[in-house]
């Protein structure tokens, strides 16, 4: 999961906080980019606070951040503070549970991409549920195709701020969009 | 053209003088200047005045490798205190023995025997034998054959006599001066024992060698000394800021003490000359001469060696248990006149005592040269590899109040401190006083502490992750260089905290790593 990674990753300072600030805000950012490209090459929408992939309400044990190649895991306070450095950096959005979706895309960018979708498949002006937007066949070569619902929500949020967007609410949980 | 007593003095580089084995220094006096007869010694003006119990040291503050003089003790005839009158300073007048009247009376002694050796067959058994007198009518029959024994008629052996005085003349000019307390056999040119320090019969030496006198000395007078020839010979020591009276009665006591010593050794002598037998040096060599002995006669002769060796060692015995005894009675008299006077007899005897400066201030001024000068030593090896030193001031502490004070009166830090913020102002400039990291105190030579991060930064590149054990193993290459792990700390502290390095925390220890990623 982690082959793919920069050569950083196996350096193994990079797991202690640095104590020279300038050097630590400059690690910080390596981590955040890390953090990013991991999300990014697995897929992985959703993380836990330990750095484990959360797919289908399931978190797997193994840790970005635990190196085990080189035996090396960052400390759990260190890794508050790259938490709390991605959703300053807007690279992630914590939601409860201390669980985190992972934005190597930004939510405009998202939305953007969405809309694009809704224009390719002819589907505006149509009330679309989430689950066929997202996991549907129509999707499937698209980016955004298995992402987590919850990120998908605020998304379309964006979409909705903009005018561009209707959203169908059933029991507080968005089910449908229809996109003008 | 200067006197003969002026001795070359080495010194430290910080300007203390180096002793000699069994030279303990006594008292300093600050602020002096010297004169020859009356007239003053260019560049010898103002220094310091070094006491011991062999030598009057000068040492120059300005230049004190250049102009440091010495006197010997043994030539001090006596001393004359003036003190100070209008503007005329202090003064210790210091009569010395003139350079011919030095002469030992015991030189005669030690030209010794007849240095002739003859040889001669004996009428009757053919043997060839060796003696160590000249042979004449009179005393030939002191020399039996050692053959068979009979002393042969002087006219039946006249022919046969040949005499090898060259053997042993040859023999005497080589000879080496025994030293009087250790017996060493020092080369003719040395005035003091190598091995112990103590003084040599100088009377060969000066004979021999009357023109070597030693080029480092360096006299040169303002006017004329005054001095002519058969009135007594003195030098003066001026006194700039003290009365100068504690050194004078220092020197005076010191002088009658070698008499005494001297009297003493005399003394000793006689007594193991008294009882009948006299070890002379030539009586003991001749029992082991090669001279070749065979036959009854050697076997008598070996057993009268034997019964005067036994009686040599009685001898020596029994003068031994006379000198404890005189000693014993000595001891006894000292503590009589101790009780009578009490305050003058309290003789510091190591180096640099707390009691022989009159200020504070002059005391931190020793001790800051005797500190460059240790450290100096200490750390030579570092110097000469790395060319420069760094020391924690908290290291330097316990080094030198180990090495240096004990016995002596540790120093505080405090004045440890103060001593060494004056290398500046005593022209010490190879060593300062440095902060690193803003608190930590050390000595160094030079930028050192760019020197360790350089080096650190060189061995973290060639290989990452090494820790401090690591890191100053291979500082210290082996123990070539001596690079404390409280300087090798803070270098590293001060490199990560400046960004060059970067830290891997783990439980076995904090490794390091040189940055290259993140640059500031």
């Amino acid at each position: 999961m982690t082959d793919n990674l920069p050569p950083i990753y196996n350096f193994p300072p990079l797991y202690t906080c640095q104590p020279n600030v300038l050097i630590r805000e400059q690690q910080l950012t390596t981590w955040c980019n890390l953090l990013l490209e991991f999300s990014k090459n697995n897929k992985a929408w959703c993380m836990n606070q330990d750095g484990g992939i959360i797919r289908d309400a399931e978190s797997s044990n193994s840790s970005v951040f635990k190196n085990e190649s080189i035996q090396r895991t960052a400390p759990a306070p260190f890794i508050d503070q790259i938490w709390s450095r991605m959703v300053e950096s807007q690279k992630a959005v914590k939601v409860d549970n201390g669980q985190y979706l992972m934005l190597w895309r930004s939510l405009e960018h998202w939305s953007s991409l969405f809309l694009q979708w809704f224009e390719t498949a002819g589907k505006l002006n149509q009330v679309v549920t989430l689950y066929e937007l997202l996991e549907g066949d129509e999707s499937l070569d698209w980016e955004f195709h298995g992402m987590h619902q919850k990120l998908c929500e605020l998304c379309l949020q964006k979409l909705r701020e903009r005018g561009r967007a209707t959203l169908l609410k059933e029991q507080n949980r968005i089910m449908g969009v229809k996109v003008l | 053209m200067h006197l003969r007593q002026w001795q070359f003095v080495e010194t430290t580089t910080s300007g203390q003088p180096i002793l000699r084995e069994n030279e303990k220094d006594i008292y300093v006096e600050h602020q002096v200047g010297c004169y020859q007869g009356k007239s003053k010694i260019l560049g010898k003006q103002k220094g310091r005045i070094y006491v011991t119990s062999q030598r009057i040291i000068y040492i120059d503050d300005e230049s004190p490798t250049l102009n440091s003089v010495s006197l010997e003790l043994d030539d001090v005839l006596g001393v004359e205190y003036s003190s100070k009158f209008l503007r005329k300073s202090a003064r210790l007048c210091i009569f010395l023995k003139d350079s011919t009247s030095t002469a030992n009376p015991g030189a005669t002694d030690t030209v010794g025997p007849s240095n002739e050796k003859s040889c001669w067959t004996c009428p009757i058994c053919a043997f060839e034998n060796k003696t160590l007198e000249h042979l004449t009518q009179d005393n030939i029959h002191s020399f039996p054959c050692s053959n068979c024994g009979i002393a042969p008629d002087f006219q039946m052996i006249e022919g046969s006599i040949r005499y090898l005085e060259n053997a042993l003349s040859v023999f005497e000019n080589v000879e080496d001066t025994e030293c009087p307390a250790c017996t060493f056999l020092n080369h003719p040119s040395l005035r003091n024992c190598e091995i112990c320090g103590t003084r040599l019969p100088s009377n060969l030496a000066g004979d021999r060698y009357p023109s070597s006198t030693d080029k480092r000395v360096k006299v040169e007078l303002e006017t004329k000394d005054g001095l002519t020839k058969g009135e007594p010979v003195y030098v003066q020591l001026s006194f700039r800021s003290s009365d100068g009276l504690l050194l004078s009665q220092t020197i005076s006591n010191l002088i009658s003490d070698q008499r005494r010593d001297k009297s003493q050794k005399v003394y000793n002598k006689g007594a193991s000359s008294i009882n009948g037998v006299q070890p002379m040096k030539n009586e003991l060599l001749e029992t082991e001469t090669e001279l070749g002995r065979v036959g009854i006669a050697s076997l008598e002769k070996s057993q009268e060696d034997r019964l005067i060796n036994n009686d040599i060692m009685l001898g020596n015995a029994l003068t031994d248990l006379n000198n404890l005894m005189a000693l014993a009675s000595d001891i006894e008299k000292l503590y009589d006149t101790a009780e009578q006077s009490k305050p003058q007899r309290n003789a510091p005897l190591l180096t640099v005592d707390r009691e022989k400066f009159l200020t504070k201030d002059l005391f931190i001024k020793e001790i800051s040269r005797e500190l460059h000068g240790f450290i100096m030593n200490e750390f030579q090896e570092q110097k000469e590899t790395e060319g420069v030193i760094l020391i924690s001031l908290v290291d330097t502490y316990a080094l030198y109040n180990k090495t240096m004070r004990i016995g002596s009166g540790l120093i505080s830090p405090q004045e440890l401190w103060e001593a060494c913020k004056k290398f500046e102002e005593l022209g010490l400039s190879d060593l300062q006083l440095t902060t690193i990291n803003g608190r930590v105190l050390c000595i160094s030579s030079g930028d050192s502490f760019a020197f360790v991060k350089k080096k650190i930064w060189n061995i973290v590149t060639t290989s990452p992750g090494a820790d401090l054990l690591e890191l100053s193993r291979q500082l210290n290459n082996n123990n070539m260089n001596s690079w404390t792990a409280g300087i090798i700390m803070e270098a590293l502290n001060n490199c990560v905290n400046e960004g060059q390095l970067l830290i891997d925390e783990q439980i076995t220890g904090v490794h390091y790593y040189a940055n290259f990623d993140w640059r500031i």
